[in-house]
């Protein structure tokens, strides 16, 4: 006889904002944790390579997504000037 | 009126019967592929909604309405299933509504594929403890480590 078991389903996180959306440190974050995951039970010296590697990564990644976003708002500044919306193309440089 | 985290206990049978696949991407399954996975949803709901593991499948009644939110959900993004030692398990990318104004205190994952058999059948049921609100801002979810103590979905 084999036993299964489905368990009850894991617990899910909802981030919510207010007049903003997330910052780049909660998707870098995301994206972090998603890549690598450090065990607990690992010997004491590979958790810390792991846990220095992780961080290194989180710095990169965050660098890059800002460097998109930046690359995003030059597009978007680019299409409100083609378009005349100077004031709007100002604000969104501001940003 | 509650809304009671659990796998839909319909989904434990519909797994046996070979209905839900989730496996990532496109491309026709043969003899010794699974093929393309099925399109799953997560459907928003306020506080007066009542699921439980008895939920068997999505449906309007309660389901939240707002700025960025449309009726039925949006769609997940798969993760292919894999194993960790004795434990099957998968998972879905986090899911975000964006520059929303909405306020939901659950949710019900089901498989919105057109294959017979799985047609908006519940997989599970989210309880996210309290109302949640987004006010011209982003509505995440965000998925457990899919690890064979915490991913979302386990057969042990």
């Amino acid at each position: 006889m084999f036993g299964l078991s489905v368990s009850q389903t894991g617990t899910v996180t909802v981030a919510t904002t207010s007049n903003k959306g997330l910052p780049i440190d909660h998707w870098a974050n995301r994206a972090t944790d998603t890549i690598i995951s450090v065990g607990n039970q690992s010997h004491p010296e590979i958790t810390e390579q792991a846990k220095a590697y992780k961080e290194q990564i989180n710095h990169v990644i965050k660098h890059y997504m800002q460097e998109a976003i930046n690359s995003s708002k030059t597009d978007l500044i680019a299409e409100l000037l083609d378009n005349g919306y100077e004031e709007i193309a100002e604000i969104l440089r501001k940003m | 009126m509650a809304i009671t985290q659990a796998i839909s206990t319909s989904f434990k049978k519909e797994i046996l019967q070979g209905i839900h696949n989730f496996t990532s991407g496109s491309g026709g399954g043969t003899t010794t592929t699974t093929g393309s996975g099925n399109t799953f949803k997560t459907a928003l709901y306020t506080s007066s909604a009542t699921m439980s593991a008895s939920t068997t499948a999505y449906s309007s009644t309660n389901e939240i309405s707002g700025t960025g939110y449309t009726a039925a959900g949006a769609a997940l993004t798969n993760v292919t299933p894999t194993t960790s030692s004795t434990t099957a398990l998968t998972d879905f990318a986090d899911l975000t509504w964006s520059s929303s104004t909405i306020t939901a205190r659950g949710a019900l994952i089901y498989n919105s594929s057109t294959a017979a058999g799985s047609a908006n059948r519940a997989v599970l049921i989210l309880d996210f403890g309290a109302d949640k609100t987004s006010t011209s801002g982003d509505f995440t979810i965000q998925f457990p480590t899919a690890d064979a103590s915490n991913a979302i979905i386990r057969i042990a």
